[in-house]
């Protein structure tokens, strides 16, 4: 359980469980959406798949990572992001800022 | 593997444990014996049945353990009156106890329902469907079951059954009428 804690507690991969809630995407896709560079990006899924909260499939040559949360898992991010509103903006808002 | 052989082991275990409960049942409570043998035979023909047609066996085995974990409950409740564990005064409590229970694994059923990543193929054009319709599904099965739990801890014993039936219907109604609109679109 510690370890969803410890998921869900980062806004960027918060943001990567909120892309993926609309369906499974490639890790280039998803990583696209971010200024993070890949090893950052690649550590971020191994914390969400370490956690039980995504799933990694292999398409050829791509990884396509897809949601894995409970109800309870779900509600609880929900929570997650509405407490950490304050701690400024996402990844993704920052990529999209930056000209 | 692991995943495929714990979902087995819990249907195979829900079900032997209906099977005993009934055949304790049968030897029991001789004057309903016919009730005994349709609640000992269902199970096994519906799980068989399904498992001929060979479509995601995973999440069957583990919509069978989910459905027989709840016969055996119910099983588990007659055994205990016909051997007189239940005194009649306390037979309303434990008819709530029962309710209580079954509305539990609902919930537990919904909690877990979009994790079953067998339901759905990433390759797949309607991928992101599909996973909007199981978590839809496990929103509408968890809050059925919280809903179901909540009625049989505060709803008059005696409107109890009839009232806990109500968000159960409305559930089943809601994922029948969105798994329709799913099909329709993917026949398009």
């Amino acid at each position: 359980m510690s370890s969803v804690f410890r998921a869900i507690a980062d806004p960027t991969r918060r943001e990567v469980l909120a892309l993926l809630r609309e369906r499974p995407m490639s890790a280039g896709e998803l990583a696209d959406r971010f200024s993070v560079s890949k090893p950052t990006m690649s550590a971020h899924f191994t914390v969400l798949r370490e956690a039980g909260l995504i799933d990694a499939t292999k398409n050829g040559k791509s990884i396509i990572y897809r949601l894995r949360m409970s109800v309870l898992e779900e509600a609880l991010m929900g929570l997650a992001q509405t407490v950490g509103l304050d701690l400024g903006a996402s990844a993704a808002e920052r990529k999209e800022e930056t000209p | 593997m692991t995943r495929s052989r714990n979902a087995l082991a819990a249907a195979v275990i829900a079900v032997a444990l209906v099977e005993a409960f009934a055949i304790a049942l049968f030897l029991l409570v001789p004057e309903k014996r016919e009730y005994w043998l349709i609640a000992g035979l269902t199970m096994p023909i519906l799980w068989a049945g399904a498992e001929l047609m060979k479509r995601n066996r995973d999440s069957l085995r583990v919509a069978v353990a989910y459905a027989a974990t709840i016969m055996a409950v119910c099983e588990g409740f007659a055994i205990a009156r016909a051997m007189g564990w239940i005194a009649p005064d306390n037979e309303a409590f434990a008819l709530r106890f029962l309710g209580i229970a079954c509305g539990l694994v609902i919930v537990f059923m919904g909690n877990v329902a979009p994790k079953n990543a067998a339901c759905v193929d990433p390759a797949s054009p309607h991928a992101g469907r599909t996973q909007a319709l199981q978590r839809y599904s496990g929103w509408v099965l968890f809050l059925v079951g919280l809903a179901n739990t909540l009625i049989w801890i505060l709803a008059p014993i005696k409107q109890a059954a009839l009232l806990s039936m109500v968000p159960v219907a409305l559930g089943l109604g809601l994922i029948a009428i969105r798994i329709a609109s799913f099909r329709s679109v993917r026949s398009n």
